[in-house]
């Protein structure tokens, strides 16, 4: 089987490619911080240059706290990776809100390993620009999920027709009306 | 820290509206009821505290990252 292009030697050569503009982040309010983080409250959504399906999550008041971000669409999980209508109005969101879900990615440099915590993603309203991480009920969703390259790369080019999360975001307007549905 | 002694079948109230039944008691156990509005969040502690670890773990340096994505994926149009 071949494999999505991913060498080492051809990366090293490269100067490290994490690159996104400054000038077009997305300005979220997580009204109850993130677990962890409880005291942050605003912070800024890029998207990676380089990586589509990649973002950055930036607070503001710490610019250190920075997480990346993963659209769980080119997951096969994704499907799994559902939020109950009731999760979103325990964070004040309409069960019809429109929702951008985001994995948070934790690059394990010890393992070298790239996981993805499926059990708790990253909820942000479109309507409210909000964000609000998510505790999902499901034992079975991982906090730890490996990703592979097929995870990521093949699948993030192969999956070009599906509307990116991010590109959702961009293209809302806050505080709009949600069109009535 | 409250401490409460309650008997099985007994409650307390946090607040106006959360209400914790004590359901069953046995071999070192205790079942637990809660009734709270729909807005409140409740978590068995030990996944919050997974949560919170994982998130701290995730936080990340720009450049680090850099080099770790660059380890593990390569942009298909890169070049």
């Amino acid at each position: 089987m071949n494999k999505p292009a991913m060498n080492p030697g051809t990366a090293s050569e490269k100067r490290p490619q994490f690159r996104f503009d400054e000038d077009k982040g997305i300005a979220l309010e997580f009204p109850l911080g993130i677990p962890g983080f409880e005291d942050l409250h605003n912070f800024h959504l890029y998207e990676l240059l380089d990586y589509p399906r990649f973002a950055f999550l930036v607070a503001d008041e710490e610019r250190q706290v920075a997480m990346l971000l993963l659209d769980p669409q080119v997951l096969a999980q994704h499907d799994a990776i559902k939020i109950p209508g009731e999760k979103l109005t325990q964070v004040s969101l309409a069960k019809d809100d429109e929702i951008c879900t985001f994995l948070v990615l934790r690059l394990n440099h010890q393992l070298g390993r790239l996981t993805a915590n499926l059990r708790a993603p990253i909820v942000v309203s479109t309507r409210l620009r909000t964000g609000h991480q998510i505790i999902l009920d499901d034992d079975s969703l991982p906090i730890s999920y490996a990703l592979m390259e097929d995870d990521t790369s093949g699948k993030v080019n192969a999956n070009n027709e599906n509307v990116r999360s991010i590109d959702v975001l961009k293209q809302s307007s806050p505080n709009a009306s949600t069109g009535g549905r | 820290m409250l401490v409460l002694t309650r008997k099985v079948g007994e409650s307390f109230r946090i607040g106006s509206n959360v209400i914790i039944s004590v359901v069953k008691s046995a071999s070192g156990q205790v079942k637990l009821g809660i009734t709270a509005p729909g807005s409140v969040s409740i978590y068995r502690e030990e996944i919050y505290q997974k949560i919170r670890e994982e998130n701290q773990a995730a936080t990340v340096s720009g450049e680090l990252s850099a080099q770790m994505l660059n380890q593990f994926l390569s942009p298909e149009k890169g070049d």
